[in-house]
């Protein structure tokens, strides 16, 4: 019998072929943990980290940087999340325009464009998403990290078979212990969810944040889009917006945070700090089950064969444009609703109000697109 | 503790695909033994 023979040599070109493979795909891996670039505006005055609220999350995956938009003058201080689920780009992209392209005139902001930030360094297993999008802005091509609904699984591997929520007990299926969604309060020694969700709690009362938004998407076929979903104490302010929005031909429901369901941004930051919460919802196909082809155009331009079909055969209840759902509307939808929801607050507040400026309107960004509101 | 026993169980198993790759005679099987190689190689060393 030869030294080589052919079976064994086969075995050695399969292994360098294995050997490209790994290379390939290690390279791929990587590239998730290099950070998005966000290119901060003239209005940004500060940026601060997750981290000087909390240090345990130095040197983590789950420090993320916060945006300060000061304008000196009094007025609220208002909050906006981006990236609680980072397979949201909507979300994220309206906390990175407004980091990008705003300006406070009165009162000030805070912007945290990747709550999540462990999530934008992973995709979700089985769901084909793309890794990154791209889109082009007022000056260059940018490139974002399309990431998983929940922090990374290396963080605290592995999930427990039922998630329980601290301090509330409320069972949930193991791979929610990874949704900061379901987090909140949070706990100081908790999971690494936990403690992202501790020290967002924690910057929202040291900052005295009156008003806070947490932007998301949802899959087409899930009843809550295009809504508004706050706490008892935000409906007086969300119902106020509503008309606004509505008379602007974007329609929105009101949803009211259901007061047993626990860990949601909605509940937990209205109970347990003097802020006044605000979930905003927008269409994502990308989520949806009834998708075809899932890529970064799909993500981009919201165009999806599957549910047109759907919707046109008129037998599912489903939010979805014959044209599709493009991000400049979904992003446009999140800064019109924020900004319809400060509107009514100045209404209601004359004495300290909040001003931006630098937004463009709902129909310049669609006519625009997303990237005319990033530098 | 649980990521090292992890890892130690899967370069035991790359460890056995590879003997097994040389010693198969089958490319059909041989193809089947490198793809399965792949992931495991990238979770040995960290990457994936
Ligand atoms: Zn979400």
């Amino acid at each position: 019998m030869p030294l080589f023979p052919i079976h064994r040599i086969r075995a050695l070109l399969l292994l360098a072929a294995a050997a490209a493979a790994c290379l390939y795909a290690g390279k791929e891996f990587r590239k998730m943990n290099a950070p998005d670039t966000i290119l901060p505006g003239q209005g940004v005055s500060r940026i601060r980290a997750l981290k000087d609220y909390f240090p345990n999350l130095e040197g983590t995956r789950s420090d993320s940087a916060v945006y300060f938009l000061e304008s000196g003058r009094p007025g609220p201080t208002v909050l906006v999340l981006g990236g609680t689920h980072p397979n949201e780009p909507a979300g994220f992209l309206a906390a990175v325009a407004l980091v990008e392209s705003l300006r406070v005139k009165a009162g000030r902001l805070i912007v945290v464009p990747q709550a999540c930030q462990s999530g934008f360094t992973c995709t979700d297993p089985l769901e084909g998403y793309p890794q990154s999008y791209s889109l082009r802005s007022r000056s260059r091509l940018r490139t974002f990290r399309f990431g998983s609904r929940a922090a990374n699984p290396v963080e605290d591997w592995p999930d427990p078979i039922i998630y329980r929520h601290f301090p509330s007990g409320q069972q949930l299926s193991g791979n929610e212990t990874r949704n900061l969604n379901r987090a909140y309060p949070g706990k100081s020694d908790g999971t690494t969810t936990e403690k992202t969700a501790f020290a967002i709690m924690k910057l929202i009362r040291d900052e005295k944040v009156n008003l806070a938004f947490d932007l998301h998407e949802a899959a087409p076929e899930i009843p809550i889009i295009n809504a508004i979903v706050t706490h008892e104490k935000g409906r007086e302010l969300a119902a106020g917006a509503l008309l606004g929005l509505e008379l602007e031909n974007l329609p929105y429901a009101l949803e009211l945070s259901p007061p047993n369901f626990h860990g949601l941004s909605h509940r937990e930051w209205g109970d347990g700090t003097p802020a006044i919460p605000f979930l905003l919802e927008t269409t994502n196909p990308v989520q949806g089950r009834l998708r075809g082809r899932t890529g970064a155009s799909l993500a981009v331009d919201g165009q999806d064969r599957q549910y047109r079909l759907a919707q046109e055969s008129g037998r599912m209840r489903i939010t979805y444009d014959a044209g599709g759902e493009p991000l400049a509307r979904r992003v446009g939808r999140h800064l019109r609703a924020i900004q319809a929801v400060l509107e009514t607050y100045n209404e209601l507040h004359p004495e300290g109000r909040v001003e931006l400026e630098g937004i463009p309107s709902y129909e310049e960004i669609i006519r625009n697109g997303v990237g005319s509101l990033l530098q | 503790m649980l990521h090292w026993i992890y890892t130690a169980m899967a370069a035991w198993i790359a460890w056995l695909l590879l003997e097994e790759l040389f010693e198969e005679k089958s490319w059909r099987i041989q193809v089947s033994l490198v793809l399965i190689l792949i992931p495991l190689v990238l979770r040995i060393l960290q990457i994936k």
